[in-house]
């Protein structure tokens, strides 16, 4: 079995002049949640609707599980939730879960209703879909991707719309979603809401790729420590003269270095090695939305 | 692949039979079918004239400036039958005599609208009266049942099942075809009834004449292969505009505007009727005309209509290619989220 549940090899689209995805070379490996982030209008979407066929691609490959495996059959063994979930309107809720059961081929009566009681639409079951709120669509919209116990899921801004306490469900439900090796593939504004949930992140700005990798990686690449030493101006040439040191930054309250955090011992030792001394050394946590901003150049993201 | 393709089907009309749509359409196909029988039955009822049933109709006619009068008994007109004194005149002589007898005809109660509700003429004749109409109700099914997966967006839902594009369009072609045949199924069975109800009533007796039952099948088939066309043109219009009101306005200007683009060209021109032998509408009215049937279509009068085998092969070519054309679109437009309109 393939580890790598979607690759994506220079994938591009362009609408006009405009190219929403550029060269996007992306690898999801099974069995994680994994993150799109990036603000709107970074391409996001547009990958996510050439994965599932809806948009095709200008130029570039991509593939679902297994490269070279029938596109019908794989997309079977994905659900998805693309921006808002969009129903038949005079059709009931298990009407229309019948219906997207019915033409996938797969499933059972008995799998609707079970569906339809864990995300709580079982006693709304026959009313007409345009008679829900907008909570219940979105519920619906979770059956609905749920349907067919799927190997691989897309959820566009899942909690688009939803209220603090829908968000903390759909928080616990994406977390709850990775068990048994499903792949969860996760587009969000929402820097706070991704960190929480996803093992892996691909940072999209403009249609380019910025980075990939696993959230602590990604953080850790960006760990920080403020250093306070008896002589700050002579320990910042040292420490700069260090190849592992991305960064010195002096500032009244002594100076924030850019390194791993892990190797904290090294930089005191190499500091007391030309006799300075630490006298304070304070890590500072980099959180992803501080890494976001500081790999796109963005000064604000939306707040969750 | 043959297997999805039906199971779509199944799963399509789980879809389109709870829409208010095919069912209301459907009752103004029915309505009308029947006004055309009941009207014709109280137009047959108030030609009647009861003296000339039992004791004939008098005519006088003027041949070759000698007047000659005879009796008809009605009797003798049923089944589009002559006197025998008319049968027994020349050939020549027989145009002077048609007038009054077409007049004898309706006095009898056996003039042309009693085969709008007598069988089996009947059947034939409301299929041929409601053949515009229902073209434009298809058209207008079919726009709204693609148009609508456009503006609820539920296109996009449907595609990330895995149906596969052309696979769900050829299954929603193949399910509005069987619907519109059956819609054209079910106005049949209407008139039927209906002619079963009122020729009981009608004062010439008689439910059903000696008539061509398999001419009324061959009618039925022809009509659904008429709509063939028009479902490729409503489909490929509603793919190009991804909007049931766009879609429907630009298949309903087609049908509309091309009889009168065609009619009025071949009035100016006489060369441009060998162009109009090619046109669709003037080839599905040829296709659709039968001996005795009136036919109301779009059709200009001024155009000289081909053969059945020619409308049959130029009613295919416009199905393939307008058809090839929808699906080609579909396959490669990209999908975006709902519209609402």
């Amino acid at each position: 079995m393939n580890s790598l549940v979607i690759r994506t090899d220079k994938l591009t689209k362009r609408f006009g002049a405009v190219r929403a995805v550029n060269g996007l070379s992306l690898e999801v490996p099974r069995g994680h949640i994994y993150g799109l982030l990036g603000p709107n209008g970074s391409g996001k979407t547009t990958l996510m609707n050439m994965l599932l066929g809806l948009v095709k691609p200008t130029s570039g490959e991509f593939s679902l599980f297994d490269p070279g495996s029938d596109y019908l059959e794989a997309l079977r063994r994905v659900g998805a939730i693309i921006e808002s979930p969009t129903f038949y309107p005079y059709m009931s809720g298990h009407a229309n879960l019948a219906y997207f059961q019915g033409i996938s081929g797969k499933g059972t009566p008995r799998e609707l209703d079970d569906l339809l009681e864990q995300v709580g639409l079982a006693p709304r079951r026959g009313d007409a879909y345009k008679t829900y709120s907008l909570g219940m669509k979105q519920r619906l919209g979770v059956a609905y991707a749920l349907m067919g116990e799927p190997e691989l899921m897309f959820l566009d801004e899942p909690t688009n719309g939803m209220d603090p306490a829908g968000m903390a469900e759909m928080r616990n439900l994406i977390k709850g979603l990775s068990a048994g090796g499903r792949t969860v593939l996760i587009s969000s504004h929402l820097l706070n809401e991704v960190e929480q949930v996803c093992d892996s992140v691909a940072i999209l700005s403009k249609g380019d790729l910025i980075a990939q990798g696993k959230v602590t990686d990604l953080v850790r690449s960006k760990d920080r420590v403020r250093v306070r030493t008896t002589d700050d101006a002579k320990a910042a040439g040292i420490l700069s003269a260090l190849e592992w040191v991305e960064q010195v930054d002096a500032d009244d309250d002594g100076m924030v270095v850019t390194a791993p955090v892990h190797r904290s011992a090294e930089l005191t030792a190499a500091l007391s090695r030309s006799q300075v001394y630490v006298a304070a050394m304070i890590p500072i946590q980099t959180s992803l939305e501080q890494y976001f901003l500081e790999v796109t150049g963005e000064e604000e993201v939306a707040a969750p | 692949m043959i297997a999805h393709l039906l199971v779509l089907a199944r799963w399509e009309w789980f879809k389109l039979r709870r829409r208010w749509a095919p069912w209301v359409l459907l009752g103004i196909l029915l309505l009308f079918t029947q006004l055309v029988v009941i009207s014709s039955f109280f137009i047959n009822r108030e030609n009647y004239d009861a003296a000339i049933a039992e004791a004939g109709y008098y005519m006088e006619v003027s041949i070759d400036d000698e007047l000659v009068g005879m009796r008809v008994m009605c009797d003798d007109l049923r089944d589009g039958g002559v006197p025998p004194e008319v049968e027994a005149m020349p050939e020549e002589q027989r145009p002077y005599v048609n007038f009054e007898l077409e007049d004898a005809r309706t006095r009898c109660g056996l003039g042309g609208e009693r085969d709008f509700f007598v069988l089996p003429a009947s059947i034939a004749q409301g299929l041929g009266v409601t053949h515009a109409l229902s073209i434009m109700l298809f058209m207008f099914l079919v726009a709204s049942a693609l148009g609508s997966e456009y503006s609820w967006g539920t296109l996009r839902t449907v595609l990330t099942k895995g149906s596969g594009r052309w696979q769900f369009l050829g299954s929603k072609a193949f399910t509005l075809l069987i619907m519109g045949a059956a819609g054209l199924l079910v106005v049949s069975v209407g008139v039927l009834v209906s002619s079963l109800i009122f020729g009981s009533f009608a004062p010439t007796g008689g439910i059903a004449d000696q008539g061509d039952w398999a001419g009324v099948a061959k009618t039925l088939g022809k009509s659904v292969y008429a709509l063939v066309p028009y479902l490729a043109l409503a489909l490929f219009f509603t793919v190009l505009t991804t909007s049931t009101g766009v879609g429907t306005a630009l298949a309903f200007g087609y049908f509309v505007v091309e009889s009168i683009m065609v009619g009025i060209l071949a009035a100016f021109w006489d060369w441009f009727d060998s162009v109009a032998q090619f046109v669709l509408g003037t080839n599905v009215s040829a296709w659709m005309q039968e001996e005795g049937t009136a036919i109301v279509s779009l059709s200009p009068l001024n155009v000289d209509p081909p053969g059945a085998l020619h409308a049959f092969f130029v009613i295919l070519a416009y199905a393939l290619i307008i058809g090839a054309g929808a699906f080609w679109l579909f396959q490669r437009k990209d999908v975006t989220g709902a519209k609402g309109d």
